[in-house]
Order: structure tokens, then C-alpha cells, then sequence
């Protein structure tokens, strides 16, 4: 049952995850680390690995940019911050989010489910 | 890499990620090893011990999941099969033709070879047996099927089967010296362009930057011929109506090839294999120029209509 549930869980972050990035850069730049853990945090990544190719991706797509900064004991950080066409993509999600929860909402709502 | 190397577990974690990443083009693959190392470092600096850091991290399989997916896919990808079928298609082609016509050419190159004695020059000719004959045609087959093979291959495989395919080509090519080794030049060719194709390794910005040099080579190979041409025909030093078609279309195709017209590109491909024809059909002294010369048309044609990225008016 556990194991259904992962399984429905990470197909669906697959789709998200993205979003969720461009959403915590949003509130302010970020290095991997704190990225990572915040994500983590929600449960919304199985493996914080995972969000680094991830996060190249998005470099390449232009939705995130990096920078070096200096970080804890001298070492330099490499921080993400969101790009404006990040920023627009995050507004073409929260548009599309609104609307699929909505209607999976209403759709799952009136059937008799176990209750959660 | 960051001061990561003192525990044996994350060490081997690196080595086991950046290991699983060895298909992945170079810039990527050192990237997302120096984010992993350095979100180890993060996590330690915090206070976290290294197995809590390698848990929460995930398995490196999993890490590199979405790299070698895309390796996976573009390898795979329509564009790259085909261009690896054309590649084998054209193997077997040049194999076959070369097979039939070094049945066909006569001595008149055959004592040119060099390397060891015996086979000096080795050359079938009317002289030679049925049998030997049938063996040579077999072998030219066989080498040309070897060549050809890789382009049906899952592309991990595909690799190193292609680049030992196109050595042994050319050592073929070495070996049997300017006699018979001539009619392996094509299948030679073919097998090192299928070998750049099987390559992986290339990003797309390398292979952009690799057919930008080609097709420097290529407009230089294409055009300095057609212009000691019109040098010698500004100084009368050759004539004939000859001449005027030659630097007509060495123009052309040169012209062409440098502006990417695909219409260029395939006329390129056209005169070389029609000039490789000629050099059979009219057997004088100039045959290996002719069919060298063909070949590089050709080839430089095929190159460019196989990479040479198309225009793209917008972006």
C-alpha cells in the first residue's frame, strides 16, 4: 500500500518538481544545500542528488541562472536565482496548478473515496 | 574538487556517479560531480555525517538517471539513427562498388604498392583466377558488411565496435598500399564517419563546432583546385573547354558547400561519385587521381548533407 503510494507520489512530483524550484527561488536566491533540504522538507523530492541535474537543466533552459558567492570557511557558493523567463514560466504553472487541482478536486470529491 | 576525498564511502560515491556519467559530454558530467561534492561539503560543514548525507542524497544510479535518459535518447534519437543508417547503407554501397570495380581495373596501378614485397600492388586482373577472384569479392564484402554493421547497433556498443571497425579499415588501407588499397578508401571513410556518429561523447555544441572546422577543410579542398584553375587559365597555361566546366562547377560546389546549400551539398555528392565512376570507366594514368578525387567530393558532400545544420530563419 506504502509502496503504491510512493509510486503514485513521485510520478506525479516528476511533473512538479520544476515548478517548485522556480516557486523557492521566488522568495529569494539559494544555494544546492538549501534548496535541497526546503524540497526535502515538503517531500517533494525522493533524493536531493536528483535535483542537481535538475537544476542544470534549467540553467540550459534559462529559467535559473548561477552565480559564485562567498560561503561558510571561505569556500565559494554557487547560489540559483530565478531569470524572468523563470519567473513567467512559475506564472504559467500557478495558472495551469490552480486549474488541474480544481477539477481533480471536484472530479475525486463527489466519489466515495477511503477518506484521508 | 573540494576537500571531499578523506572518507572512503562518499570517495567511492563520486567515483561510482562520476563512473556511471563516463558517456556523458565532459562539461556535464564534471558540473554534476562538483554540485554532489560540494552539497557533501554544505552537508558537513552542518554538522550531518556522511551517511545521512549519501541517504538523503539518493543512489548514484538514481543522481545520474536523468543524464544518461538523455544520452539514451539522443543517441537514439530519429535524427541520429538515420543519419547512422544512411552512414550503413552507404558502407555497403562503396563496399560493393569497390568490390566490383577492382575486378575491373588493370595493371596500370598495380605496380605502384608498397610494403611488403609479394603483395606489392596487389591488384586482381584479368590473369587472376575465378577462385581468387570470388575470394577478394568475399573479402571486400565482408569488410564492407564489418563497417556497415554498426550502424544497427544500440549505441554503447555501436561505439567501440565502430572505432576498432574503422581501424581495421585502415590499416587495410595501409597495408595493401596504393594498389588494392585504394578501393578501400571509401569503406575507410565511411567507417571513421560512423565512428564520429557512434560517439556519444560529443555534445551537440562540440559537433556544431567539429562540422564548423569541416566545413572549413572542406570549402578549402573544394576550392583551391578551382582556383589554380582559373590561374592557370588566366595565364594560358591550360585551355580547352575542359577546363571552364571544371572551374565551373569546382565553383559551385565550393561556393555551395561553404553557404550550406543543401542543393550544393548534393551535387558535391553527385560529382564525386560520378568523377569515382569516371576513374573506372577511363582507365589512364590519372585513375587513382580521379578516383581520390571523387572520393573527397564525395565525402565532403556527405559529410555536409548528413551534419551541416539547416537554416533556421527564426533563432
Amino acid at each position: 500500500m506504502l509502496e503504491q503510494r510512493e509510486k503514485i507520489a513521485t510520478n506525479i512530483r516528476k511533473g512538479v518538481l520544476e515548478y517548485c524550484v522556480l516557486g523557492s527561488l521566488a522568495n529569494g536566491d539559494m544555494y544546492g544545500l538549501e534548496l535541497a533540504e526546503e524540497l526535502t522538507k515538503r517531500h517533494l523530492t525522493a533524493g536531493e542528488g536528483s535535483l542537481y541535474p535538475l537544476l542544470a537543466r534549467m540553467k540550459t533552459a534559462g529559467l535559473v541562472e548561477t552565480r559564485w558567492e562567498e560561503g561558510g570557511a571561505g569556500r565559494k557558493r554557487k547560489y540559483y536565482s530565478i531569470t524572468d523567463h523563470g519567473q513567467v514560466m512559475l506564472k504559467e504553472f500557478r495558472a495551469v496548478w490552480a486549474d488541474i487541482t480544481k477539477q481533480v478536486e471536484q472530479l475525486l470529491g463527489g466519489q466515495d473515496g477511503e477518506g484521508s | 574538487m573540494a576537500k571531499v576525498a578523506e572518507n572512503h564511502s562518499v570517495e567511492s560515491y563520486l567515483r561510482s556517479l562520476d563512473h556511471l556519467l563516463r558517456n556523458v559530454p565532459v562539461e556535464a558530467r564534471h558540473d554534476l560531480v562538483e554540485d554532489i561534492a560540494e552539497h557533501i561539503d554544505e552537508g558537513r560543514e552542518r554538522g550531518r555525517s556522511d551517511s545521512e548525507i549519501l541517504e538523503a542524497l539518493g543512489s548514484p544510479q538514481a543522481v545520474a538517471a536523468p543524464y544518461l535518459d538523455d544520452l539514451l535518447r539522443d543517441g537514439n534519437s530519429p535524427r541520429m539513427r538515420a543519419i547512422r543508417l544512411v552512414l550503413g547503407i552507404v558502407a555497403l554501397v562503396t563496399g560493393l562498388f569497390a568490390a566490383i570495380v577492382s575486378r575491373s581495373s588493370d595493371s596500370t596501378i598495380a605496380n605502384m604498392g608498397f610494403g611488403p614485397v609479394d603483395i606489392q600492388g596487389l591488384s586482381i586482373n584479368y590473369d587472376y583466377s575465378d577462385v581468387s577472384a570470388a575470394i577478394q569479392l568475399l573479402i571486400f564484402l565482408a569488410l564492407a558488411l564489418m563497417v556497415a554493421a554498426s550502424a544497427v547497433m544500440r549505441p554503447g556498443i555501436a561505439r567501440k565496435y565502430s572505432i576498432a571497425a574503422a581501424i581495421v579499415m585502415t590499416i587495410v588501407v595501409v597495408f595493401c598500399g596504393t594498389g588494392l588499397g585504394m578501393f578501400f578508401v571509401p569503406s575507410m571513410v565511411t567507417a571513421w564517419m560512423l565512428a564520429g556518429a557512434n560517439n556519444l561523447k560529443l555534445s551537440h555544441e562540440r559537433r556544431s563546432k567539429r562540422s564548423r572546422t569541416m566545413r572549413i577543410i572542406g570549402t578549402a579542398a573544394l576550392l583551391v583546385p578551382a582556383v589554380f584553375a582559373i590561374g592557370g587559365l588566366a595565364t594560358g597555361a591550360v585551355d580547352g573547354g575542359g577546363a571552364y566546366a571544371y572551374v565551373a562547377v569546382g565553383l559551385l560546389c565550393g561556393v555551395g558547400f561553404l553557404l550550406k546549400f543543401r542543393v550544393a551539398l548534393w551535387a558535391t555528392s553527385v560529382v564525386g561519385a560520378g568523377l569515382s565512376a569516371l576513374a573506372i570507366i577511363d582507365q589512364g594514368m590519372l585513375m587513382a587521381a580521379f578516383w581520390l578525387a571523387g572520393i573527397a567530393y564525395f565525402y565532403f558532400g556527405l559529410y555536409g548533407l548528413l551534419w551541416f545544420e539547416k537554416h533556421h530563419p527564426s533563432s
